[in-house]
């Protein structure tokens, strides 16, 4: 298996959650080729953190979406407007 | 329950008890309904037939959390429709607890002479002559006033822009420090003003007689929960404290829903750098505030102190609604020109989104390239000052449009829209083109219900169940306005139980009970007056359409047009 990078940028206060964020730069996180969305929040340690949506190179995905190297992710919390 | 009746023509105020038709009502239910009775329809906006009418939400003044919204009324001289837009600050409390339920201007001074009107820790108004004040921006105009009156009190009023009588000026009030930097912005509620001869309102901060309680035992525990579940909310309690409503600027950037560049593109490049993550750091940066409290009784604190690189003052608060206008809306992503940008509209008493478009507008009509912020700072100036072009851009988005024979302008009953474009959330596409308000996101902000991970159920970019979703969304914000509620305190309606204790609240200080069914007719009882007052004013159903850009223009990165029909659009108000 090989693996693919990531650059992970982080919204809201998920800052706070993720201990190495780099608020500048965000994160450039290593996983197994054939990894997904879910096995990046585990890494980031944000599974069980309650998230509004995520975005891979700019779409917005639903699921258990798969990444691939040099992929770009947002995460993004919940919000209400007005 | 009072109601204090100021009549401008004779110089007059007369007080009397609420009529009991209008028993239960505060904030925009009881401005709507008292416009519909009291203002002809068809009568000039600008003339001394229309009212000018400030009410504090009925649970204003109470101990419950962020309820201190003050609702603004009047015939619309921009829309031409009915009127109602809110803003807090701290007066919906100075009024309530004074125990004044409205404030009622009527009939019109002479050209030329100003008043002001002063209300005392004793409840009672008086007319005062304001002419040394006339033509002051409202930063110097509080300033002046709280010297003489005192700094215990609130100041409302309008800048130049408010006594030019232009259709996009604002009312201004000041915020918990004092400044007047929170806006009834939409509607050009600041002309109506101006057209009375009123420049100012100024209440004493001292009042201790609100409205009695029928339950207040009820009531205090109901509070209690309530709060607890505000700060317990993640937005509510944290995202907003840190990063304000400013914190919108990423996700719906992400979604290509974020109007740019005059609404030809659905996503900012220069996005991350106005997002609510920089502005945060850049203040924290600078020594500025972020969570700051702006409005009375509130526990959110979303505002802030936007600083310059010295640290000096440049403006509160710094909203996302702004932020988009003057941002990606003329392609601007500096932040500091926002900020000035921002400040300009305070002090010259002009709604935000309203300038902000009209300055897109004519940026796309090439007037000045998009991303020019010298040039938008300029043109804001330029309306400040009252020049021929500025009297343009005060007259709103569609006057620009008309100005420079362009048709791209994003205007629902001659209102702006704000910053969700209907073609990526089909949802606000029905908010917008039916609201009486006109263009209008409070009025049914549906963007949750379009994006599953929100929690929507429904497909945004597909018409079907987005009548439904803006109808019950619409419904429940009249509500919402009528009871003085904070937009973002609605995190308490949503936790679980949160929605009974704000029945019972309500029931406790109206001494009967008051349920869901009620809460549902309450905001019905609104529409309803709001979409007579309308009609009588000459509005048919085609006036609940969009322009011809949402239907035909694709838009990037999703190139979606709005599908939502007209049919659709007329079954909204099936009720």
């Amino acid at each position: 298996m090989g693996e693919i990078l990531v650059r992970v940028t982080l919204y809201g206060t998920l800052h706070k959650r993720v201990a190495a964020y780099d608020a500048e730069n965000g994160l450039m996180i290593v996983l197994r080729e054939g990894d997904g969305v879910q096995a990046l929040l585990a890494r980031l340690g944000l599974g069980q953190v309650r998230l509004g949506f995520i975005s891979v190179d700019g779409r917005l995905v639903t699921g258990d979406a798969p990444l691939h190297d040099g992929a770009r992710v947002r995460i993004f919390q919940p919000i209400f407007g007005g | 329950m009072k109601v204090i009746r100021v009549d401008m023509t004779t110089k007059t105020i007369a007080e009397e008890a609420l009529p009991a038709e209008y028993a239960g009502l505060g904030g925009r239910g009881l401005t709507s309904t008292l416009i519909n009775v009291e203002v002809p329809a068809t009568c000039d906006p600008l003339g001394p037939e229309n009212r000018l009418i400030f009410a504090p939400g009925y649970l204003s003044g109470t101990t419950l959390i962020n309820t201190s919204r003050l609702s603004v009324g009047a015939k619309s001289p921009l829309t031409g429709g009915i009127k109602e837009s809110n803003v807090g600050g701290t007066v919906a409390a100075d009024l309530a607890r004074l125990g004044i339920t409205a404030v009622v201007v009527e009939g019109q001074a002479p050209a030329g002479e100003c008043y002001l009107l002063k209300i005392d820790a004793a409840a009672k108004a008086q007319l005062i002559d304001a002419a040394a004040y006339k033509g002051m921006r409202t930063y110097g105009l509080v300033k002046e006033l709280k010297a003489v009156y005192g700094e215990k009190n609130s100041v409302t009023c309008i800048g130049p822009a408010g006594e030019f009588q232009m259709a996009i000026a604002s009312i201004q009030t000041s915020d918990f420090d004092g400044r007047p930097c929170r806006a009834a912005g939409r509607g050009g509620l600041g002309a109506v003003m101006g057209s009375k001869g009123l420049k100012a309102l100024v209440v004493d901060q001292g009042g201790k007689n609100p409205d009695t309680l029928v339950d207040p035992e009820a009531f205090k525990a109901s509070a209690k929960a309530y709060a607890q579940a505000v700060k317990a909310d993640q937005f509510s309690g944290e995202i907003l404290p840190e990063l304000g409503t400013a914190a919108l600027v990423g996700p719906i950037n992400e979604a290509g829903a974020l109007p740019t560049c005059n609404a030809t593109q659905g996503q900012f490049a220069g996005a991350d750098k106005i997002s609510g993550e920089t502005l945060a750091s850049t203040i924290k940066a600078r020594g500025g505030k972020t969570t700051h409290k702006g409005c009375a009784n509130c526990i959110i604190n979303c505002s802030n102190e936007y600083v310059d690189q010295d640290g000096g003052y440049v403006t509160s608060s710094l909203e996302y609604e702004t932020i988009w206008s003057m941002g990606a809306m003329i392609g601007n992503d500096e932040l500091d020109a926002i900020a000035r940008l921002d400040f300009l509209c305070d002090d010259i008493g002009l709604d935000t989104i309203s300038t902000g478009v009209a300055i897109g507008v004519a940026m796309d009509a090439g007037y000045r390239p998009f991303g020019d912020a010298p040039s938008a700072i300029a043109m804001v100036a330029e309306i400040g000052r009252g020049t021929e072009f500025g009297k343009v851009l005060g007259s709103g988005p569609a006057a620009v449009g008309k100005h420079f024979n362009h048709q791209r302008v994003p205007v629902m009953k001659n209102q702006s829209m704000a910053a969700y474009d209907p073609r990526a959330l089909q949802g606000m596409a029905v908010t917008y083109a039916t609201s009486p308000m006109g263009g209008d996101h409070t009025a049914g902000w549906v963007v949750d219900k379009n994006l599953e991970a929100f929690g929507g159920t429904l497909d945004r970019f597909s018409a079907e169940g987005q009548v439904e979703a803006s109808r019950d969304t619409q419904i429940h914000m009249a509500a919402v306005d009528t009871m003085g509620l904070c937009d973002f305190a609605q995190s308490g309606l949503a936790a679980k139980g949160g929605f009974d204790h704000f029945l019972t609240m309500i029931s406790a200080k109206l001494g009967q009970p008051f349920t869901k069914a009620d809460w549902r007719g309450l905001g019905r009882r609104v529409l309803t007056a709001e979409r007579d007052f309308n009609r009588r004013a000459g509005f048919t159903r085609e006036d609940d359409r969009l322009p011809k850009m949402f239907y035909t223009e694709p838009l990037p990165p999703h190139n979606k047009v709005v599908v939502v029909s007209a049919e659709q659009m007329d079954q909204t108000f099936d009720f």
